[in-house]
Protein backbone atom coordinates (compact mmCIF):
# COMPACT_ATOMS: atom_id res chain seq x y z
CA UNK A 1 0.00 0.00 0.00
CA UNK A 2 1.40 3.31 -0.97
CA UNK A 3 1.18 6.26 1.38
CA UNK A 4 1.49 9.73 -0.05
CA UNK A 5 4.29 11.48 1.78
CA UNK A 6 3.14 14.68 3.36
CA UNK A 7 5.37 17.75 3.23
CA UNK A 8 4.61 21.47 3.02
CA UNK A 9 5.47 22.93 -0.38
CA UNK A 10 7.25 26.18 -1.14
CA UNK A 11 5.35 28.74 -3.15
CA UNK A 12 7.28 27.92 -6.33
CA UNK A 13 6.49 24.23 -6.04
CA UNK A 14 2.86 24.93 -5.28
CA UNK A 15 2.38 27.15 -8.29
CA UNK A 16 4.20 24.76 -10.62
CA UNK A 17 1.87 21.93 -9.56
CA UNK A 18 -1.13 24.24 -9.75
CA UNK A 19 -0.28 25.28 -13.31
CA UNK A 20 0.34 21.71 -14.40
CA UNK A 21 -2.94 20.58 -12.83
CA UNK A 22 -4.58 22.75 -15.47
CA UNK A 23 -2.77 20.94 -18.24
CA UNK A 24 0.67 20.09 -19.57
CA UNK A 25 2.94 23.10 -19.99
CA UNK A 26 6.54 24.16 -20.55
CA UNK A 27 8.71 26.17 -18.16
CA UNK A 28 7.96 29.56 -19.67
CA UNK A 29 4.23 28.90 -19.67
CA UNK A 30 4.37 27.85 -16.04
CA UNK A 31 6.33 30.97 -15.15
CA UNK A 32 3.85 33.27 -16.90
CA UNK A 33 0.79 31.53 -15.48
CA UNK A 34 2.28 31.71 -11.99
CA UNK A 35 2.80 35.45 -12.35
CA UNK A 36 -0.82 35.89 -13.37
CA UNK A 37 -2.33 33.59 -10.77
CA UNK A 38 -0.26 35.10 -7.97
CA UNK A 39 -1.11 38.63 -9.10
CA UNK A 40 2.53 39.40 -9.79
CA UNK A 41 3.74 38.29 -6.38
CA UNK A 42 5.46 35.05 -7.29
CA UNK A 43 8.12 34.84 -9.97
CA UNK A 44 9.95 31.62 -10.81
CA UNK A 45 13.42 32.26 -12.18
CA UNK A 46 15.24 29.75 -14.37
CA UNK A 47 17.46 28.51 -11.57
CA UNK A 48 14.50 27.94 -9.29
CA UNK A 49 12.53 26.37 -12.15
CA UNK A 50 15.22 23.90 -13.09
CA UNK A 51 15.83 22.94 -9.47
CA UNK A 52 12.15 22.45 -8.78
CA UNK A 53 11.37 20.49 -11.93
CA UNK A 54 14.43 18.27 -11.43
CA UNK A 55 13.32 17.53 -7.88
CA UNK A 56 9.76 16.81 -8.91
CA UNK A 57 10.87 14.53 -11.73
CA UNK A 58 13.00 12.64 -9.21
CA UNK A 59 10.06 12.40 -6.80
CA UNK A 60 7.89 11.10 -9.60
CA UNK A 61 5.41 13.99 -9.39
CA UNK A 62 5.93 15.25 -12.93
CA UNK A 63 7.39 13.91 -16.13
CA UNK A 64 8.54 15.29 -19.43
CA UNK A 65 6.66 14.64 -22.63
CA UNK A 66 7.24 15.85 -26.14
CA UNK A 67 4.37 17.76 -27.64
CA UNK A 68 3.10 16.32 -30.86
CA UNK A 69 0.68 19.08 -31.63
CA UNK A 70 0.55 19.61 -35.34
CA UNK A 71 2.31 22.77 -36.45
CA UNK A 72 4.27 23.44 -33.27
CA UNK A 73 7.93 22.44 -33.09
CA UNK A 74 8.61 19.41 -30.90
CA UNK A 75 8.40 21.22 -27.58
CA UNK A 76 9.26 19.72 -24.20
CA UNK A 77 6.31 19.79 -21.85
CA UNK A 78 5.91 18.86 -18.22
CA UNK A 79 2.87 16.98 -17.06
CA UNK A 80 1.57 15.82 -13.68
CA UNK A 81 1.72 12.15 -12.79
CA UNK A 82 -0.79 10.43 -10.51
CA UNK A 83 1.54 10.82 -7.56
CA UNK A 84 1.98 14.48 -8.39
CA UNK A 85 -1.76 15.00 -8.57
CA UNK A 86 -2.18 13.29 -5.21
CA UNK A 87 0.59 15.36 -3.64
CA UNK A 88 -0.99 18.55 -4.96
CA UNK A 89 -4.46 17.58 -3.72
CA UNK A 90 -3.01 16.80 -0.29
CA UNK A 91 -1.34 20.21 -0.17
CA UNK A 92 -4.51 22.02 -1.25
CA UNK A 93 -6.47 20.23 1.47
CA UNK A 94 -3.79 21.10 4.01
CA UNK A 95 -3.95 24.78 3.09
CA UNK A 96 -7.77 24.77 3.06
CA UNK A 97 -7.77 23.23 6.51
CA UNK A 98 -5.37 25.87 7.79
CA UNK A 99 -7.28 28.77 6.26
CA UNK A 100 -10.67 27.57 7.47
CA UNK A 101 -9.38 27.88 11.03
CA UNK A 102 -8.71 31.57 10.49
CA UNK A 103 -11.65 33.67 11.61
CA UNK A 104 -11.23 37.28 10.75
CA UNK B 1 41.69 48.77 -30.40
CA UNK B 2 42.00 45.10 -29.45
CA UNK B 3 39.08 42.89 -30.31
CA UNK B 4 39.66 40.14 -27.73
CA UNK B 5 40.97 40.27 -24.23
CA UNK B 6 41.78 37.72 -21.55
CA UNK B 7 41.57 38.81 -17.93
CA UNK B 8 43.25 36.69 -15.26
CA UNK B 9 41.37 36.50 -12.01
CA UNK B 10 40.24 33.99 -9.48
CA UNK B 11 37.12 33.99 -7.36
CA UNK B 12 36.31 31.93 -4.30
CA UNK B 13 33.24 29.76 -4.84
CA UNK B 14 31.32 31.50 -2.06
CA UNK B 15 32.18 34.85 -3.60
CA UNK B 16 30.62 34.09 -6.98
CA UNK B 17 28.41 37.18 -6.83
CA UNK B 18 31.60 39.26 -7.00
CA UNK B 19 32.38 37.66 -10.35
CA UNK B 20 28.85 38.44 -11.56
CA UNK B 21 29.35 42.10 -10.62
CA UNK B 22 32.69 42.20 -12.45
CA UNK B 23 31.16 40.61 -15.58
CA UNK B 24 28.37 43.20 -15.55
CA UNK B 25 30.91 46.01 -15.19
CA UNK B 26 32.97 44.66 -18.09
CA UNK B 27 29.84 44.52 -20.21
CA UNK B 28 29.05 48.15 -19.40
CA UNK B 29 32.55 48.97 -20.66
CA UNK B 30 31.92 47.16 -23.92
CA UNK B 31 33.65 43.86 -23.12
CA UNK B 32 31.35 40.89 -23.53
CA UNK B 33 32.20 37.53 -22.01
CA UNK B 34 32.72 34.74 -24.52
CA UNK B 35 34.23 32.15 -22.20
CA UNK B 36 34.31 32.03 -18.44
CA UNK B 37 36.86 29.97 -16.57
CA UNK B 38 38.41 29.27 -13.19
CA UNK B 39 41.48 31.45 -13.56
CA UNK B 40 40.68 33.68 -16.50
CA UNK B 41 37.78 35.00 -18.52
CA UNK B 42 37.86 35.77 -22.21
CA UNK B 43 36.06 38.81 -23.61
CA UNK B 44 35.19 40.23 -27.00
CA UNK B 45 34.83 43.94 -27.65
CA UNK B 46 31.32 44.96 -28.56
CA UNK B 47 30.13 48.40 -27.53
CA UNK B 48 26.67 48.04 -29.01
CA UNK B 49 25.46 45.44 -26.48
CA UNK B 50 24.89 45.43 -22.78
CA UNK B 51 24.32 42.26 -20.81
CA UNK B 52 23.58 41.14 -17.33
CA UNK B 53 25.29 37.93 -16.24
CA UNK B 54 24.44 35.06 -13.96
CA UNK B 55 26.40 32.14 -12.57
CA UNK B 56 24.74 28.88 -11.59
CA UNK B 57 26.43 26.06 -9.71
CA UNK B 58 25.18 22.66 -10.79
CA UNK B 59 27.83 19.96 -11.13
CA UNK B 60 25.49 17.07 -11.85
CA UNK B 61 23.29 17.94 -14.77
CA UNK B 62 22.00 14.86 -16.53
CA UNK B 63 19.96 16.59 -19.16
CA UNK B 64 21.96 19.54 -20.45
CA UNK B 65 19.38 20.21 -23.14
CA UNK B 66 16.57 20.71 -20.65
CA UNK B 67 18.84 22.80 -18.43
CA UNK B 68 19.83 25.23 -21.17
CA UNK B 69 16.26 25.38 -22.49
CA UNK B 70 14.93 26.28 -19.02
CA UNK B 71 17.18 29.32 -19.12
CA UNK B 72 16.79 30.15 -22.78
CA UNK B 73 13.01 30.40 -22.52
CA UNK B 74 13.39 33.20 -19.97
CA UNK B 75 15.86 35.12 -22.10
CA UNK B 76 19.11 33.73 -20.71
CA UNK B 77 21.76 32.96 -23.31
CA UNK B 78 24.08 30.12 -22.35
CA UNK B 79 27.74 31.14 -22.52
CA UNK B 80 29.75 28.13 -21.29
CA UNK B 81 30.43 25.80 -18.37
CA UNK B 82 33.55 25.19 -16.32
CA UNK B 83 34.73 21.64 -15.76
CA UNK B 84 33.79 21.77 -12.08
CA UNK B 85 30.13 22.67 -12.55
CA UNK B 86 29.74 26.45 -12.86
CA UNK B 87 27.58 27.71 -15.74
CA UNK B 88 27.66 31.19 -17.24
CA UNK B 89 24.52 32.84 -18.61
CA UNK B 90 23.77 36.30 -19.95
CA UNK B 91 20.68 38.32 -20.78
CA UNK B 92 20.37 41.48 -22.80
CA UNK B 93 20.20 44.44 -20.49
CA UNK B 94 17.03 46.44 -20.80
CA UNK B 95 16.96 49.49 -18.54
CA UNK B 96 13.19 49.17 -18.26
CA UNK B 97 14.09 46.65 -15.59
CA UNK B 98 13.54 43.02 -16.27
CA UNK B 99 14.34 40.37 -13.73
CA UNK B 100 18.01 39.47 -13.75
CA UNK B 101 17.88 36.92 -10.98
CA UNK B 102 17.68 33.20 -11.61
CA UNK B 103 16.69 32.27 -8.07
CA UNK B 104 13.63 34.06 -6.76
CA UNK B 105 13.06 32.33 -3.47
CA UNK B 106 15.50 31.80 -0.64
CA UNK B 107 14.86 28.08 -0.47
CA UNK B 108 15.94 27.32 -4.03
CA UNK B 109 18.92 29.66 -3.67
CA UNK B 110 19.92 27.85 -0.48
CA UNK B 111 19.62 24.55 -2.34
CA UNK B 112 22.03 25.80 -5.00
CA UNK B 113 24.47 26.96 -2.32
CA UNK B 114 24.12 23.62 -0.55
CA UNK B 115 25.40 21.88 -3.68
CA UNK B 116 28.69 23.72 -3.38
CA UNK B 117 28.76 23.53 0.40
CA UNK B 118 28.69 19.76 0.13
CA UNK B 119 31.89 19.86 -1.95
CA UNK B 120 33.37 22.40 0.44
CA UNK B 121 32.73 20.20 3.44
CA UNK B 122 34.18 17.23 1.60
CA UNK B 123 37.40 19.14 0.95
CA UNK B 124 37.52 20.33 4.54
CA UNK B 125 37.25 16.73 5.69
CA UNK B 126 40.03 15.53 3.42
CA UNK B 127 42.32 18.45 4.25
CA UNK B 128 41.68 18.10 7.98
CA UNK B 129 42.60 14.44 7.81
CA UNK B 130 45.83 15.33 6.01
CA UNK B 131 46.54 18.06 8.54
CA UNK B 132 46.03 15.68 11.46
CA UNK B 133 48.30 13.05 9.94
CA UNK B 134 50.98 15.63 9.21
CA UNK B 135 50.56 17.11 12.70
CA UNK B 136 51.25 13.70 14.19
CA UNK B 137 54.47 13.45 12.19
CA UNK B 138 55.48 16.98 13.12
CA UNK B 139 55.12 16.18 16.81
CA UNK B 140 56.88 12.84 16.49
CA UNK B 141 59.66 14.12 14.22
CA UNK B 142 59.76 17.91 14.44
CA UNK B 143 60.76 19.30 11.06
CA UNK B 144 60.37 22.78 9.62
CA UNK B 145 58.78 21.58 6.39
CA UNK B 146 56.32 19.44 8.32
CA UNK B 147 55.26 22.38 10.46
CA UNK B 148 54.83 24.61 7.39
CA UNK B 149 52.65 21.97 5.72
CA UNK B 150 50.43 21.62 8.79
CA UNK B 151 50.05 25.39 9.02
CA UNK B 152 49.21 25.68 5.32
CA UNK B 153 46.60 22.91 5.54
CA UNK B 154 45.02 24.45 8.64
CA UNK B 155 44.79 27.87 6.95
CA UNK B 156 43.07 26.24 3.95
CA UNK B 157 40.63 24.41 6.19
CA UNK B 158 39.80 27.64 7.97
CA UNK B 159 39.28 29.67 4.78
CA UNK B 160 37.08 27.04 3.12
CA UNK B 161 35.19 26.55 6.36
CA UNK B 162 34.54 30.27 6.58
CA UNK B 163 33.39 30.20 2.95
CA UNK B 164 30.89 27.43 3.67
CA UNK B 165 29.61 29.48 6.61
CA UNK B 166 29.44 32.72 4.60
CA UNK B 167 27.30 31.07 1.94
CA UNK B 168 24.62 30.53 4.56
CA UNK B 169 23.60 34.13 4.01
CA UNK B 170 22.45 34.33 0.39
CA UNK B 171 23.79 37.43 -1.30
CA UNK B 172 22.44 39.11 -4.39
CA UNK B 173 24.65 40.55 -7.09
CA UNK B 174 23.37 44.08 -6.86
CA UNK B 175 26.47 46.02 -6.06
CA UNK B 176 26.51 46.50 -2.34
CA UNK B 177 29.86 47.45 -0.86
CA UNK B 178 32.47 44.72 -1.11
CA UNK B 179 35.74 44.24 0.61
CA UNK B 180 38.81 43.13 -1.34
CA UNK B 181 38.87 39.81 -3.15
CA UNK B 182 40.58 37.32 -0.87
CA UNK B 183 40.82 34.50 -3.38
CA UNK B 184 44.10 35.51 -5.13
CA UNK B 185 45.74 36.21 -1.76
CA UNK B 186 44.59 32.86 -0.44
CA UNK B 187 45.94 31.07 -3.50
CA UNK B 188 49.24 32.91 -3.15
CA UNK B 189 49.53 31.87 0.49
CA UNK B 190 48.69 28.28 -0.46
CA UNK B 191 51.28 28.28 -3.24
CA UNK B 192 53.96 29.79 -0.98
CA UNK B 193 53.13 27.29 1.75
CA UNK B 194 53.41 24.27 -0.54
CA UNK B 195 56.44 25.67 -2.39
CA UNK B 196 58.35 26.40 0.80
CA UNK B 197 57.47 22.95 2.14
CA UNK B 198 58.97 21.37 -0.97
CA UNK B 199 62.00 23.68 -0.92
CA UNK B 200 62.75 22.97 2.74
CA UNK B 201 62.29 19.26 2.15
CA UNK B 202 64.72 19.20 -0.75
CA UNK B 203 67.24 21.46 0.98
CA UNK B 204 67.19 19.24 4.02
CA UNK B 205 70.24 17.08 3.97
CA UNK B 206 69.83 13.62 2.57
CA UNK B 207 69.34 10.91 5.11
CA UNK B 208 72.27 9.06 6.47
CA UNK B 209 71.05 5.55 7.07
CA UNK B 210 73.72 3.06 7.65
CA UNK B 211 73.54 -0.55 8.66
CA UNK B 212 76.75 -2.41 9.28
CA UNK B 213 77.09 -6.05 10.21
CA UNK B 214 80.77 -6.65 10.85
CA UNK B 215 83.44 -7.66 13.29
CA UNK B 216 85.52 -4.86 14.73
CA UNK B 217 88.70 -4.88 16.70
CA UNK B 218 88.72 -2.70 19.79
CA UNK B 219 88.42 1.05 19.28
CA UNK B 220 89.77 3.45 21.88
CA UNK B 221 87.75 6.20 23.44
CA UNK B 222 89.74 8.69 21.41
CA UNK B 223 87.51 10.06 18.70
CA UNK B 224 90.47 10.45 16.39
CA UNK B 225 90.41 6.67 15.87
CA UNK B 226 86.66 6.37 15.63
CA UNK B 227 84.77 4.48 12.93
CA UNK B 228 83.32 6.92 10.43
CA UNK B 229 79.69 6.06 9.96
CA UNK B 230 78.72 8.86 7.62
CA UNK B 231 78.36 12.58 7.13
CA UNK B 232 75.38 14.92 7.09
CA UNK B 233 75.42 18.49 5.73
CA UNK B 234 72.86 20.75 7.42
CA UNK B 235 71.82 23.78 5.32
CA UNK B 236 69.29 25.34 7.68
CA UNK B 237 68.71 24.76 11.40
CA UNK B 238 66.17 22.05 12.05
CA UNK B 239 65.45 19.09 14.30
CA UNK B 240 67.04 15.77 13.43
CA UNK B 241 66.46 12.31 14.78
CA UNK B 242 69.65 10.58 15.90
CA UNK B 243 69.01 6.88 16.40
CA UNK B 244 71.06 3.78 17.14
CA UNK B 245 69.56 0.30 17.20
CA UNK B 246 70.74 -3.29 16.95
CA UNK B 247 73.21 -5.61 18.65
CA UNK B 248 76.85 -5.37 19.70
CA UNK B 249 79.24 -7.85 21.25
CA UNK B 250 80.18 -5.23 23.80
CA UNK B 251 79.11 -1.64 24.48
CA UNK B 252 79.95 1.08 21.96
CA UNK B 253 79.48 4.84 21.88
CA UNK B 254 78.14 6.82 18.95
CA UNK B 255 78.37 10.56 18.62
CA UNK B 256 77.18 13.28 16.28
CA UNK B 257 80.07 15.68 15.95
CA UNK B 258 80.09 19.15 14.40
CA UNK B 259 83.17 19.04 12.15
CA UNK B 260 83.73 22.82 12.37
CA UNK B 261 83.60 23.16 16.14
CA UNK B 262 84.56 19.61 17.06
CA UNK B 263 81.67 19.60 19.52
CA UNK B 264 79.88 16.29 20.14
CA UNK B 265 76.28 17.44 19.86
CA UNK B 266 74.79 14.15 21.01
CA UNK B 267 75.94 10.76 22.21
CA UNK B 268 74.37 7.36 22.50
CA UNK B 269 76.07 4.47 24.21
CA UNK B 270 74.69 1.19 22.98
CA UNK B 271 74.78 -1.61 25.47
CA UNK B 272 72.96 -4.74 24.28
CA UNK B 273 72.98 -6.25 27.73
CA UNK B 274 70.74 -3.39 28.76
CA UNK B 275 68.22 -4.33 26.09
CA UNK B 276 65.24 -6.31 27.33
CA UNK B 277 65.23 -10.05 26.51
CA UNK B 278 64.82 -10.69 22.83
CA UNK B 279 64.31 -7.07 21.95
CA UNK B 280 67.15 -5.26 20.32
CA UNK B 281 68.63 -2.13 21.83
CA UNK B 282 67.24 1.13 20.52
CA UNK B 283 67.81 4.70 21.57
CA UNK B 284 66.94 7.90 19.83
CA UNK B 285 67.62 11.56 20.53
CA UNK B 286 65.86 14.47 18.95
CA UNK B 287 68.49 17.17 18.42
CA UNK B 288 68.48 20.66 16.95
CA UNK B 289 71.33 20.99 14.49
CA UNK B 290 72.61 24.34 13.37
CA UNK B 291 74.01 24.99 9.93
CA UNK B 292 77.19 22.98 9.33
CA UNK B 293 78.66 19.57 8.59
CA UNK B 294 78.26 16.71 11.04
CA UNK B 295 79.89 13.32 11.23
CA UNK B 296 78.63 10.13 12.85
CA UNK B 297 81.38 8.44 14.84
CA UNK B 298 81.53 5.10 16.61
CA UNK B 299 84.21 4.52 19.28
CA UNK B 300 85.05 3.25 22.78
CA UNK B 301 84.50 -0.38 21.83
CA UNK B 302 86.01 -3.48 23.41
CA UNK B 303 85.77 -5.40 20.14
CA UNK B 304 83.49 -8.05 18.70
CA UNK B 305 80.57 -8.46 16.33
CA UNK B 306 78.19 -5.66 15.61
CA UNK B 307 74.90 -5.55 13.74
CA UNK B 308 73.83 -1.96 13.97
CA UNK B 309 71.66 0.60 12.33
CA UNK B 310 72.75 4.17 12.96
CA UNK B 311 70.87 7.07 11.42
CA UNK B 312 70.67 10.84 11.48
CA UNK B 313 67.64 12.11 9.57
Amino acid sequence: MKTVKFEPLSESYFYILLCLSKGANHGYGIMKMTETLSEGEVKIGSGTMYGATSNMIKKGWIKEIVSDEPGSEKKRLYTLTTEGTEAFKAEVNRLKRMLSAVTD
Amino acid sequence: MKEYKRVWNVYAAWDYTREIEDLNKMSDNGWQLIKGGLFSNRYKKNDSMRYRYQLDYNPKIEDMGRYIETFREQGWEYVNSTFNGWHYFRKLYDKAGDDYEIYNDSQSLKEMHAKWQKEGIGSIGALSLLAIIELYFTIRYPRIHSAILVLTLLIEVFVIGRGVYVLRNPQRADGHKRSWNGAPVFLLVLFLGLASTVVFMSLRSSNSFNTKSEVYSPISSNIANAVDWGEVKVVYPDFYNFEVSGYTGSPMTFAVVNTQTGEAVSQIRIDSSKAKDGKKFKEAHNILLKRGTYKLYGYDFAGGCIDLHVSLD
